[in-house]
């Protein structure tokens, strides 16, 4: 009896799991958002793991396999990497590939949680669950930016900036709020180096370089908080202290 | 099995466990020197400048951290093999994985100069970096590396625990709790102590280790593919989430050792009761979800985890803490406890846990975390709990092992020595960090506001006693273990 149910969860799993992997196939090309996605392998993989975790056949609990830890520990890894949103750009393009790739998740688990059982009986429960909240943790900031494509480049955002002469007075605010806590208000210096006469050292393209791309404990501010114009204008500040 | 091959897979898990914990000894000795280094610049006794000190930072928190989980893993290990027989390639693939690791977090940092620090927060790695992008690659495999030896490791022992209690519910001493008298009656064995802490560290560690997986592996990914953007959040969610569980169970482990050795002097059991078993239940479940308090300042964090971590970290230190600090203490009272360099590590390393557990859960608490969690304060718990709990833990193991072989023990000025040095040069240090993180000087930073520098410099002097200390304290090791091999080879 209890082995009939067994086969019988082990059977329907399979089936599911096989047909939800071929559902690029049957739906056609479509795009899917990362995080849907991801959470869509971790559905495919929960069917896998019960079919895994159904095949096998207890042979007493005292009883290590050693042979069998290392497909356990190693799938949750493979299946991660598998998961790297480059790859789905790929996939969504080539339903049969996508569906083949599906099929492999749905193996991966399958085997994490086999090979766990067979390693010690328990160990595969450990395994799957290790799989699946990996699966479905991924669905929550594993590659969430907008695509690539979608994406400025830096090199477009720089030049979207409209370039016109520097505004010392204008620089002379953001350097208020974002340099003098350790430079002083007036560039006088105070953890950081006082910054008086330091047009002596640099000229204004130097200092806007050097704000674009500090050496360590100097935070880099440059593209996330200040944009093109405000380096400028804070490099012109910078230029004018005496 | 007969006695001869009894004693020959005794001597194979002594091969691992020593194998384990002399790389964590040496690797631990050699961060205690670039932690002196880096307080020494903070003193201005140094000036090797900023770019080397965030460097030396980086490999500073990798290294001691995983330090004190191989030396954990090797003792663990062991105990458990006692229970049952387990494979040593396993635990020897594992501890290769961990020293590749360990070379390649090296590299990353020199030559490669990487200093993101070991939290390794995302974006830090690849914004603003004024290293090498495979200094960030070497740092992001090797960590990669550490985290697979440390699944394997811990996947191999709960199969170990499972095997021995029968299930997981033999393993928590579940029957122990709900049907004690029929417990009772079956004659079944219940778990030792150190089974409980062998079961929290396998099933934490391995979820743990699968949160550390999936964001090193995005990371990995980030640098292969740059378009393939990560959510901050959630990287920094899933960092603290492995890291903080990684450095809580190397206590676990560590105390495990002492509930084998510190009977054993105090020639007393320290025997399993319902009360133990639901204290590390409680770890186990709240153990995972104390990070949260690291992501307080973090307002776009939901409300509601922070509550749940502020109630997790009480709850998660408090009831081992509590029944194994009260269980130690009970177990020493009047028991005329021989007082060698092993029984004190271990009783010195419960007053550690203590005090480092104190400043945690102050911490912890919402009102006076905004206070204090970006001041050296955060430094001065974790190197209590470190440096004066798990690290004396470990020293009190290997010196159990290194007395019980050699049948001696250290002389009273030896002890005076070491405890003068580790303790009192530890306490000068630590207090270094407490009073300049009340006085607000901010922590991860090279160069303090006063009165950074003028604590630093008191509290270097601190170091440097404590490290006299550790020298008087291997020397005398390495005498203890000269003497085994001699009365082997007689």
């Amino acid at each position: 009896m209890k082995n009939t149910l067994r086969n019988v969860i082990c059977g329907t799993s399979a089936f599911v799991a096989v047909v939800l992997s071929f559902m690029p196939v049957i739906t056609g090309e479509r795009d899917i958002a990362i995080p849907t996605h991801h959470f869509d392998h971790a559905v495919l993989m929960m069917f896998g793991a019960i079919t895994g975790l159904s095949l096998y056949r207890a042979r007493g609990r005292d009883f290590e396999s050693p042979p069998w830890i290392w497909p356990a520990v190693l799938g949750p890894l493979a299946a991660m990497m598998l998961m790297a949103p480059n790859f789905y750009a790929i996939v969504d393009r080539a339903p049969l590939l996508h569906s083949l790739n599906h099929l492999l998740f749905v193996i991966i688990a399958g085997f994490t949680a086999y090979a766990g059982q067979r390693y010690v009986n328990g160990v595969g429960w450990a395994a799957a669950l290790m799989l699946e909240l990996m699966a479905v943790a991924a669905a929550f900031g594993y590659g969430v930016a907008p695509a690539v494509a979608s994406a400025p480049t830096m090199a477009q955002a720089a030049s979207a900036v409209t370039r016109g002469p520097a505004d010392v007075v204008h620089g002379k605010q953001i350097f208020a709020q974002n340099c003098a806590s350790c430079h002083g208000v007036a560039g006088q210096g105070g953890m950081g180096p006082p910054l008086k006469n330091e047009h002596i050292r640099k000229d204004e393209v130097a200092a806007a370089d050097w704000i674009k791309k500090p050496a360590p404990p100097m935070p880099a501010l440059y593209p996330g908080v200040l944009s093109e114009k405000d380096v400028r204008d804070v490099a012109a500040f910078v230029e004018s202290l005496k | 099995m007969t006695e001869a091959t009894t004693a020959f897979s005794d001597r194979l898990a002594r091969n691992v466990m020593w194998a384990y914990i002399t790389t964590g000894i040496v690797i631990f000795g050699l961060m205690v020197l670039v932690g002196l280094g880096m307080r020494a610049e903070q003193a201005q006794w140094l000036n090797y400048g900023p770019g080397l000190f965030y460097s030396l930072m980086t490999l500073h928190g990798a290294g001691m951290i995983t330090s004190m989980v191989l030396c954990g893993m090797g003792g663990l290990w062991y105990l458990m093999n006692r229970e049952r027989a387990m494979d040593p390639g396993i635990a020897w693939t594992a501890y290769a994985l961990m020293t590749v690791g360990v070379v390649c977090v090296i590299a990353s940092v020199w030559p490669g100069g990487f200093g993101a620090s070991w939290t390794f927060l995302y974006p830090l790695p690849f914004v603003g970096a004024t290293w090498p992008g495979w200094a960030t690659g070497a740092f992001l495999i090797g960590l990669a590396l550490i985290m697979l030896g440390w699944t394997v490791w811990c996947a191999q022992l709960l199969g170990c625990v499972l095997r021995a209690y029968g299930g997981l519910r033999g393993a928590m001493g579940w029957d122990i709790v709900f049907h004690h008298a029929r417990f009772e009656a079956s004659g079944k064995t219940e778990p030792p102590p150190y089974a409980f802490a062998a079961l929290v560290t396998a099933v934490d560690g391995l979820f743990a280790a699968a949160g550390g997986m999936l964001v090193g592996v995005a990371l990995i990914v980030h640098w292969l593919y740059p378009g393939v953007a990560i959510d901050p959040l959630w990287a920094k969610n899933l960092t603290y989430f492995f890291g903080h569980t990684f450095a809580n169970l190397t206590i676990y482990m560590a105390i495990g050792l002492v509930y084998y050795a510190l009977p054993k002097y105090a020639d007393r059991e320290w025997h399993t009761s319902a009360v133990l078993a639901v204290a590390w239940w409680g770890t186990l479940v709240f153990v995972a979800t104390a990070y949260f308090h690291h992501l307080y300042m973090d307002f776009a964090q939901p409300q509601a985890v922070q509550y749940v971590g502020e109630v997790a970290s009480y709850l998660a230190a408090f009831p081992p803490a509590v029944v194994t600090i009260f269980g130690g203490a009970l177990l020493v009272y009047r028991s005329r406890l021989r007082w060698t360099m092993g029984s004190m590590f271990m009783y010195a390393g419960l007053i550690g846990w203590l005090i480092g557990g104190i400043g945690a859960l102050i911490d912890a608490t919402v009102p006076i975390n905004v206070s204090l969690h970006n001041t050296l304060w955060v430094p001065a718990h974790f190197h209590t709990y470190l440096l004066e709990g798990v690290a004396l833990f470990i020293l009190g193991w290997v010196f159990w092992n290194l007395e019980t072989h050699s049948g001696l023990t250290s002389s009273l000025r030896t002890r005076w020595l070491t405890g003068t040095g580790i303790f009192g040069g530890g306490g000068i240090l630590l207090l270094g960090w407490y009073v300049a993180g009340a006085d607000s000087v901010p922590r991860r930073y090279a160069a303090q506001p006063a009165p950074g520098p003028d604590i630093a410099s008191w509290a270097t002097v601190g170091a440097i006693i404590f490290v006299v200390g550790l020298i008087v304290c291997c020397v005398e090791a390495i005498r203890l273990a000269k003497s085994r091999r001699s009365e082997t080879s007689a």
